[in-house]
């Protein structure tokens, strides 16, 4: 029989218990009296928090100060708040909303759409762990330039992409170069607020904005984007991963949802319909049914 | 910038067009955005499809070029049986009965059937996982049992959680009679099943390798052999096992749909509270 590394088993008196019995330190309701977050009364102790610092308590029980939630929302706000039908998420609310559906199922769409490979949950995920990394291995006294180049060197190897298409691979360095153009408008505007509320200051920033600099000097042309950013921050909060990604993972409600208004308020079936023309088909030429196949009901 | 002027420089954009090698359709000659006849892979819809062929053979027309093979077709057929209802107790069907007991759009029911069928625990993450395991493993047994409880998948960017379990086997301790077994007898059993490579083996030594992982064989590791004997790709797979577990999901939300939440758990005491101090 083989130790199973790092697997984990529940028994089946683990799972008799849990049968019954749900653990938990973040919330609890009693219908028809109140409700406690993190062992606080929502309408007592809570009541005259803002929407985003509940949120923040609620997640990680932590209490943060003014400036840290304004940092959090201001995150949110600067780096995926586009309003554009075109954005790929967006775009998604925009045709359930031209097809009259309903607003949630039209969000939680667009938000599913929001954890891809090139925007969202992948760079999220992914920056957050290349600058802890690259911390560790400045750390044990590597080289950025070593860093990266193990990096692209892990790319080619591996065999099963998700997330490969023809004209679409995955970002070597995670959160460096971006799908449309190479500069990313953003990275100032949020650098400043972070600066303004005196965050921004810390050895994740700085790995960010080297990583950039180390791959110009590689000749790869591939500017730091906004995820690597919003990770430098979140990391220098000390929020763990998942934390990171619960926060983030509402971060393009802002515009989701006033697409969603905008298109749901024009006439039906109006938003950039596409005429039978337009559908460009380089397939099998056309072909009559093999007789065979007749007998295949 | 005069407002019709504007519009008409945007009007003289070319359109942008969409590509696909699966579907042709024929405008009708009065009206640009009605389809008039609609070609699967260069047969024609109306005419030779919906009088001729059958829901599984239509489903296989549209991921590949070439009409199945009976043995294929069968396999396939089969595998969307065993797949078709995964029972109230899985996670993607009890995630469609809550939203359906909540009386949500029945949308909700399916996306939450999605939502919650879509992971590494039992679901069709761990389809995709298994093809790699297939990849690095083959037909070799040994392999196996040095892969599967080292398994971690690496690549930058994942959003799926991290899988905590051998894949392909329940996350349970031992070996034990899992329905599972008599599926995977019955797709051996098929006519031509002698050519699906993937099954065969996995038949042949399913029983050691449970013994030797003491664990129990999973449906995620039957279907993906079939998966790879249908010659699907991993995220092909992947996106099958999403929709062929549907049919269930749809039926139990409905009824509990009927039911109600008064029929449904809610642990009136299950709650057991204890914020930190």
């Amino acid at each position: 029989m083989m130790e199973n590394s790092g697997m984990k088993k529940l028994t089946i008196e683990q799972l008799k218990k849990f049968q019954k019995i749900y653990t938990t330190s973040v919330g609890y309701l009693i219908p028809g009296e109140t409700a406690f977050i993190r062992g606080k009364d929502i309408f007592k102790d809570l009541k005259d928090e803002s929407w985003f610092s509940l949120l923040m308590f609620s997640l990680t029980g932590r209490q943060f100060t003014k400036n840290q939630i304004y940092l959090f929302e201001s995150i949110w706000a600067l780096s995926t708040s586009y309003p554009d039908v075109r954005l790929w998420n967006n775009r998604v609310a925009a045709i359930a909303a031209t097809a009259g559906s309903t607003t949630n199922l039209s969000i939680a769409a667009a938000m599913a759409t929001s954890d891809t490979c090139i925007f969202g949950g992948g760079p999220f995920a992914g920056t957050y762990d290349l600058l802890m990394e690259a911390k560790i291995h400045l750390q044990t006294g590597g080289s950025l330039s070593d860093f990266l180049q193990k990096k692209f060197e892990q790319q080619r190897q591996y065999k099963l992409s998700s997330s490969q298409g023809e004209n679409r691979s995955v970002a070597a360095i995670t959160g460096y170069g971006r799908p449309l153009v190479n500069r990313d408008e953003r990275i100032i505007p949020l650098l400043d607020k972070a600066k303004s509320l005196g965050f921004a200051t810390s050895e994740y920033i700085q790995i960010a904005f080297d990583i950039e600099k180390t791959l110009y000097a590689m000749n790869r042309k591939m500017s730091i984007t906004i995820s690597s950013l919003m990770s430098a921050l979140c990391l220098e909060q000390g929020l763990t991963k998942s934390v990171y990604q619960a926060y983030i993972s509402m971060s393009f409600l802002a515009g989701i949802v006033s697409v969603y208004y905008d298109v749901a308020a024009k006439p039906r079936n109006s938003f950039f319909p596409i005429e039978v023309s337009q559908v460009i088909y380089y397939g099998n030429d056309k072909r009559e049914l093999p007789l065979g196949a007749r007998s295949l009901i | 910038m005069n407002e019709s002027v504007k519009d008409n420089d945007m009007l003289n954009q070319p359109l942008e067009t969409i590509k696909t090698k699966i579907w042709l359709e024929e405008a009708a000659a009065s009206h640009p955005f009605i389809t008039e006849k609609q070609f699967l892979r260069g047969y024609d819809v109306q005419q030779d499809l919906l009088p001729n062929i059958s829901w599984h053979s239509y489903l296989y027309l549209l991921f590949f070029n070439e009409l199945p093979e009976k043995n294929q077709l069968r396999l396939f057929e089969v595998l969307s049986i065993a797949l078709a209802n995964p029972g109230p107790r899985d996670h993607s069907v009890l995630a469609a009965m809550t939203a359906g007991a909540a009386g949500a759009t029945q949308a909700a029911s399916l996306i939450s059937a999605l939502a919650a069928g879509a992971g590494v625990a039992g679901g069709a993450r761990e389809i995709f996982y298994l093809y790699q395991a297939w990849q690095e493993c083959g037909l070799k047994v040994e392999q196996w049992l040095e892969y599967l409880p080292q398994f971690e998948w690496a690549h930058p960017g994942e959003t799926f959680a991290k899988v905590e379990h051998l894949l392909g086997f329940l996350p349970y301790e031992g070996v034990h009679a899992h329905w599972v077994h008599a599926a995977l007898h019955q797709l051996v059993q098929l006519p031509g099943a002698e050519k699906f490579n993937h099954l065969q083996w996995l038949y042949q030594h399913y029983v050691h390798l449970e013994k030797m992982l003491d664990s129990t064989l999973a449906i995620t590791l039957v279907a993906s052999a079939a998966f790879l004997d249908l010659q699907l790709n991993a995220e092909q797979a992947e996106l099958l096992f999403l929709l062929l577990r549907l049919p269930g999901a749809a039926a139990h939300a409905y009824e509990q749909r009927i039911l109600g939440i008064t029929e449904f758990p809610f642990w009136p005491q299950g709650i057991n509270y204890q914020p930190a101090v």
